[in-house]
């Protein structure tokens, strides 16, 4: 009788060793990948490393047992969806990739015996670990401010979660006629176009709303990823008036000064910059001059994420320095560290730069083990925001490694075209809906 | 909840402009102003992407695989290789319209472009 066994062995041995990874080969046991943080690149690797190999042994790392997601989550603030609505579930990732999931927060790395200690006690070992543990928002980079504020008086809101609430509850019951001012974070930060969606989305629903309310963007820098696109937008939707030098930069007809513009926003050059929190008076000092304001929301500077600087990763610019070809720590051997807490260069601290990333080097380590070569990698990054809720922009990115060894953007054009018609115009906030949609399927379904 | 505001001619739009049929109506400026396509990208020495790992840059809008459930953007699994790679070219070249696709393409060369397309019709459609 031919065993089914003895088939199984002859069908392998047709197929050649190529069909077969090296981890069975070699007769060990499949190998172990712990993956601390659930974010978009944690999440995005444990499923792309399971479709890649369904024996490798993936274990995540993550302190909250249900994900809210970042992406989309100033809409909270305009009503345009709710706090639940921002929560994503694990058990797709558990039940049909066979992810492992321990809800615990990840303590310190020992990449001599290759393992990682949790708060709770647990030692788990590796043979490769992916280390996507996000932003950690610095909030003592502002005299005054600190988390403790954060979270009862003047939220920050840029780590979606409790302080999305409060920040959306302080604008929707905003006086009438008062000041919200938001303070606009300096270089480099998560989803850079965040900030001055956030401040748009607000003066729309403010005009509705609250039509006698001012929205001001007090910024530590001159310019932003989208600003041209996105000052052309306001202009169209609230009156709004580029600064001087923007006025040939953006090759559209720009609609003249009306009434004054309930949205302002004094870049750096304007003596914008944050300097100093007086919560007290909830007054905003900034090199220009102290601002009054009846709700502020802070968005400090930025840094890789506390397990980065827990685990020895981090570099003097507090994020982590990689090599780009495989996004493995320069700084520990089978440590990879992807998303918002890498040095990738030119790639935007996005979720869809994560996301990308995530999953070359799940390929990456899948091919290691299988004594496979990925070839050269490619990235991505695409991101819908929105000036108004149905004025819809973009950013547009393929990166590549270039010549001189960083990673750098081939494609030529990168946003939303000037004379782009009304119908793509407003198709672009439809797709910035359907992003999010699409997005989180892709990650955690 | 958003597409119920949405009014018939945008949702006709999203069929206009979106990835799927070759036959959807050119209303951009036309092919003649458009910029050629880019050179090949030069021979490094490493191999160039797989068709693979290029498919995976899509899938954050095209659905893991290609395989899409409920959003605007086309699902690309079972999507006939000379259809897929006819609408990159046209999306490079600017002579279909989109939102942001001509700029993604423009990243792309004819090789990686077809072996992509290739990766995507091999997919079984869910």
């Amino acid at each position: 009788m031919t065993t089914r066994r003895q088939f199984l062995l002859a069908g392998a041995t047709s197929l050649g060793l190529a069909a077969t990874p090296a981890i069975v080969r070699a007769g060990q046991a499949p190998a172990r990948i712990v993956i601390v943080g659930g974010g978009v690149g944690g999440a995005t690797a444990a499923k792309y490393l399971k479709m890649a190999d369904p024996r490798l042994q993936v274990t995540v790392i993550e302190k909250n047992p249900v994900y809210i997601r970042p992406y989309g989550s100033s809409e909270v603030l305009n009503q345009h969806t709710t706090m639940q609505a921002l929560e994503v579930r694990y058990d797709t990732l558990r039940d049909k990739y066979g992810v492992t999931f321990v809800f615990d927060t990840a303590k310190s790395l020992d990449p001599v015996a290759k393992t990682v200690t949790t708060a709770g006690g647990k030692v788990l070992g590796y043979d490769k670990l992916i280390v996507a543990p996000g932003i950690k928002l610095r909030y003592d980079s502002l005299p005054g401010y600190s988390e403790q504020l954060a979270e009862t008086q003047v939220p920050s809101a840029w780590i979606p979660g409790a302080q999305t609430a409060l920040l959306a509850k302080q604008l929707q019951s905003m006086r009438d006629g008062g000041v919200f001012v938001l303070a606009a974070p300096p270089n480099p930060y998560r989803c850079p176009p965040g900030p001055y969606e956030r401040a748009a989305l607000m003066t729309e629903w403010f005009s509705r709303h609250n039509p006698r309310a001012k929205v001001l963007i007090a910024d530590p820098k001159d310019s932003f990823v989208t600003d041209e696109t996105a000052m052309l937008g306001w202009n169209r939707l609230y009156g709004f008036q580029p600064p001087a030098e923007y006025r040939s930069k953006i090759k559209a007809e720009l609609l003249p000064p009306g009434k004054p513009c309930a949205l302002e926003w004094l870049q750096a050059k304007a003596g914008g910059t944050p300097q100093r929190l007086d919560a007290k008076t909830m007054t905003l000092h900034t090199a220009g001059g102290a601002i009054k304001a009846d709700v502020i929301n802070i968005i400090p500077a930025m840094a890789a994420g506390q397990i980065a600087f827990d685990f020895g990763l981090t570099n003097d610019s507090g994020f982590c320095p990689v090599h780009r070809s495989t996004f493995e720590s320069t700084l520990h051997k089978d440590v990879h560290v992807i998303g918002d807490a890498s040095i990738a260069d030119a790639m935007p601290k996005s979720g869809f730069s994560a996301n990308t990333q995530a999953k070359w080097v799940a390929r990456v380590i899948a091919d290691q083990l299988a004594g496979r070569d990925s070839g050269t990698p490619v990235w991505e990054n695409t991101c819908y925001a929105l000036a108004g809720k149905d004025y819809g922009l973009f950013v547009a990115d393929v990166f590549r490694i270039k010549d001189d060894g960083k990673i750098g953007r081939v494609n030529k054009a990168r946003y939303l075209p000037f004379d782009a018609t009304p119908a793509q115009i407003r198709l672009s906030a439809v797709y910035q809906q359907a992003w999010i949609q699409a997005f989180t399927q892709d990650i955690f379904a | 909840m958003r597409f119920r505001h949405l009014t018939l001619t945008l949702v006709a739009l999203v069929f206009a402009i979106g990835l799927l049929g070759a036959n959807a109506p050119v209303f951009a400026a036309p092919a003649a102003t458009m910029p050629p396509p880019p050179a090949a990208l030069p021979a490094g020495p490493k191999a160039p992407p797989s068709g693979a790992a290029i498919a995976q840059t899509c899938a954050g809008c095209h659905g893991t695989e290609g395989r899409l459930k409920a959003a605007a953007f086309m699902p690309l699994a079972g999507m006939p290789k000379a259809q897929l790679v006819q609408a990159m070219r046209d999306f490079r070249s600017g002579k279909r319209p989109a939102t942001l696709m001509r700029h993604v393409a423009e990243g792309f060369s004819d090789g990686e472009i077809d072996a992509m397309a290739a990766y995507f019709a091999a997919v079984k459609p869910e």
